[in-house]
């Protein structure tokens, strides 16, 4: 269901490689639509900030508040296919 | 009032006009059970991890105007709009919405007929609003009820469902679910917008859900309590999610809750035992001694007693697990596991089924919907029944307390404790093979909500045991009796035809002891004699009618109440030269058997419920008995190689 480009690898704006304790803003998601949508309707999407709060060990998921007050836990693999930004300092 | 599970069709599109549908919709965990519960005084199933609702349960209810209606409790859903599986949670609310509408439509009724109340936990409310400007959308009549008012007040914070109604453009209600008044409250507001529909109400789709949440939940206080508060579900995840201490706990967690279950569990099923006892007695009082008394007494009530010896572990495991899940911990258990079930090919949303599985698969599989990938839950629907569910106990008992007599207490805990692990290695493995072949393809990786920390409350919790065991006597106990009646047929009617010596036991011209000679040639390389075959035709239904069926292959009275004696005369069967038939190679290789083998037709029952058909069921009794089969003649034989007696 994941389409298929570059799979897992963790580059420099994929939410996967965000940094502990870091408040990213979700700017796309490589995704097929109909994942896309349900993520966005979960509370995921587009413009969402997100912080990283944990991860779990072996490469396991991450757990991240959004600014919407949810909570996930985010399968690794899926994290990378979210791009993110750094947030900017003045919302919250 | 009464509440029964149902399937996803509303009961006014069955019972005709005059009824007003009442649909409880919102996101898993939002309190919608609860607040059902409330309501209703009734019987869904409340907990605090996604997707928990498992069938739409339904209930009548008067209103204050006098009228009646049915209320709803839907799963948990994220989206009217997204693409979901139909035979998911989501799918199941989500065509229960669809098909609502379509009645009102076809029957010509107005929208009032019907209302949506989307239950919103305010804590989160901008998530909440997501959903509500969908359901604005698709133009539903709608009523928001916010829940968890007792939370927000205890934060310090405060809700204007004034404004916030002003904006949507439909009414607002905000309760708690722990306090009585919440069911008048919900009742008046449903009352009034059924009332009021025709004039007013126009729910207003153009909102930001993140921008009116902050409009309207501000802070009214801020002392240390309701900062502790605050900061209470972040700071027992610092330690419960702990990269060291976390998983520790996790382990430790688990191992007590099914410590609980088989230490509270023994004296109450050692109680139904003598209840069981007691009725037999009388029974032979009233029958005396006949083919009809034996029926009766070692056919129907045999298995009415094995239904009766499951029910303590049902109810104290739906105890504990509902106790995690109300809690907010079984998601973080989830999140703990979701790395090792990805290597298989199923991701933490399996970790909840594939638990329950250690009591009975089949609520497991009816929990298998919360996994929303269709590959993924098919997967774990599969291999639940190698998971080693609380009936192959008595049998397990029996093999080690006839082969391992000789060895220490502490080395058959061992080799009882294996038996688990290697319930739960098989599943693992079968599960890596499966997604690699008959489940083949790729699925949607994790993602979860994970719901604020509460206390559970005792009476929902109650609530759910008293399902459970209701639900277990119906889906199970029937199954049970009647596999138990038809297995006394097979062993007590004479096969026309066969002969036997006169002072050999009338079992052995049975029908099930035929077929169990017929099947020695087949089952020799295990080391299982007819005896045994008689045993495991006798488990086909039930797995824990083996102990019963051998007690009365080997003469032994009431062989399941005291397995001792029976375990004595499998020690002391000699073949004609005077060497044992069973030797403890044969044991290990009965357990391989017992392991692997889905000997239970209340299982399969439940995969062709939730799998729509006999494919899948008939696939899973052809790999489990294969695969045990195979492990079994290969324990025999290495066995044998290797010197075991």
């Amino acid at each position: 269901m994941v389409d298929g480009t570059d799979a897992g690898d963790a580059n420099a704006t994929s939410l996967a490689s965000a940094a502990i304790g870091a408040r990213v803003r979700i700017t796309s998601a490589r995704l097929d639509g109909d994942i896309a949508g349900w993520l966005a309707a979960v509370g995921l999407h587009e413009g969402e900030e997100v912080t990283v709060l944990r991860r779990a060990a072996f490469g396991g998921p991450l757990h991240v508040r959004t600014s919407a007050g949810g909570e996930f836990a985010v399968a690794k693999e899926l994290a990378a296919r979210l791009e993110v930004t750094p947030a900017s300092e003045d919302r919250r | 009032m009464s509440a029964a599970p149902s399937s996803p069709a509303p009961t006014s599109s069955r019972s005709g006009h005059g009824r007003i549908t009442i649909a409880l919709v919102g996101r898993p965990n939002s309190g919608k059970s609860s607040l059902y519960n409330r309501v209703t005084g009734g019987n869904a199933r409340v907990g605090n991890y996604p997707g928990i609702t498992i069938d739409v349960l339904e209930a009548e209810i008067d209103l204050p105007s006098g009228a009646r209606a049915v209320i709803a409790d839907l799963p948990g859903l994220y989206s009217v709009e997204a693409t979901v599986a139909s035979d998911t949670d989501e799918g199941v609310a989500k065509s229960f919405i669809e098909r609502l509408r379509a009645s009102a439509t076809a029957e010509g009724a107005d929208a009032a007929r019907f209302l949506v109340v989307q239950v919103i936990d305010p804590t989160r409310l901008a998530l909440g609003l997501r959903l509500t400007r969908e359901l604005a959308k698709s133009k539903l009549p709608l009523l928001i009820a916010l829940t968890h008012k007792d939370v927000l007040a205890a934060e310090g914070r405060e809700v204007d469902t004034a404004g916030l109604s002003d904006a949507l453009g439909v009414p607002v209600v905000l309760v708690s679910a722990r306090h009585a008044d919440a069911k008048p409250a919900l009742l008046a507001a449903i009352d009034d917008h059924l009332r009021d529909h025709e004039r007013t109400h126009t729910p207003r789709p153009s909102f930001d859900p993140a921008e009116l949440a902050r409009a309207v939940v501000r802070d009214v206080s801020s002392t240390a309590a309701t900062r502790r508060r605050r900061l209470f579900t972040e700071h027992l995840d610092s330690v419960l999610l702990h990269p060291l201490v976390g998983p520790f706990l996790f382990v430790a967690l688990m191992a007590l809750v099914f410590a609980a279950v088989f230490l509270v569990a023994d004296p109450v099923t050692g109680f139904f035992d003598e209840l069981v006892v007691f009725a037999r007695t009388g029974l032979d009082k009233l029958l005396g001694k006949g083919l009809f008394a034996s029926f009766v007494a070692d056919g129907v009530l045999a298995g009415a007693g094995t239904v009766l010896a499951f029910m303590p572990q049902i109810v104290i495991l739906t105890v504990a697990l509902e106790l995690l899940e109300a809690s907010g911990y079984l998601a973080r258990g989830a999140f703990l596991v979701d790395r090792l079930l990805r290597v298989l090919g199923l991701s933490g949303r399996s970790f909840l089924p594939l638990l329950m599985g250690h009591a009975c698969a089949v609520p497991a599989i009816s929990a298998t919907r919360v996994v929303r990938d269709p590959r993924e839950r098919l997967t774990t629907i599969l291999v639940l029944p190698l998971m080693a569910c609380s009936a192959r106990l008595p049998t397990y008992a029996l093999v080690l307390g006839a082969f391992f007599s000789g060895h220490s207490a502490l080395f058959r805990a061992c080799v009882f404790v294996g038996l688990y692990f290697a319930g739960i290695f098989a599943a693992l493995v079968a599960s890596f093979v499966l997604r690699r072949s008959a489940t083949k393809g790729k699925s949607l990786p994790l993602v979860l909500e994970m719901p604020a920390y509460r206390v559970p409350q005792a009476s929902v919790i109650a609530r759910k045991a008293s399902q459970a065991a209701r639900r277990f006597l119906r889906d199970v106990g029937t199954t049970i009796v009647i596999a138990s009646a038809a297995l006394w047929i097979l062993l007590s009617i004479p096969m026309p035809g066969a002969t036997r010596e006169p002072d050999a036991p009338e079992i052995e011209s049975s029908i099930a002891a035929t077929v169990g000679q017929a099947l020695e040639p087949v089952t020799r390389p295990a080391g299982f004699d007819w005896r045994v075959n008689v045993g495991l035709i006798g488990s086909f239904g039930a797995r824990e009618l083996m102990v019963a069926t051998m007690g009365v292959v080997f003469g032994v009275e009431d062989a399941e109440d005291d397995a001792a004696p029976l375990a004595e005369k499998l020690r002391e069967a000699k073949k004609p030269d005077g060497t044992p038939v069973y030797g403890m190679r044969t044991g290990l290789a009965l357990l391989a058997f017992f392991v692997l083998a889905c000997q239970c037709m209340s299982t399969v029952a439940a995969i062709r419920r939730e799998t729509g058909g006999w494919r899948w069921p008939a696939f899973v009794i052809g790999y489990t008995y294969a695969l045990g089969y195979v492990v079994a003649v290969l324990v025999y034989q290495i066995g044998g190689l290797l010197g075991v007696p």
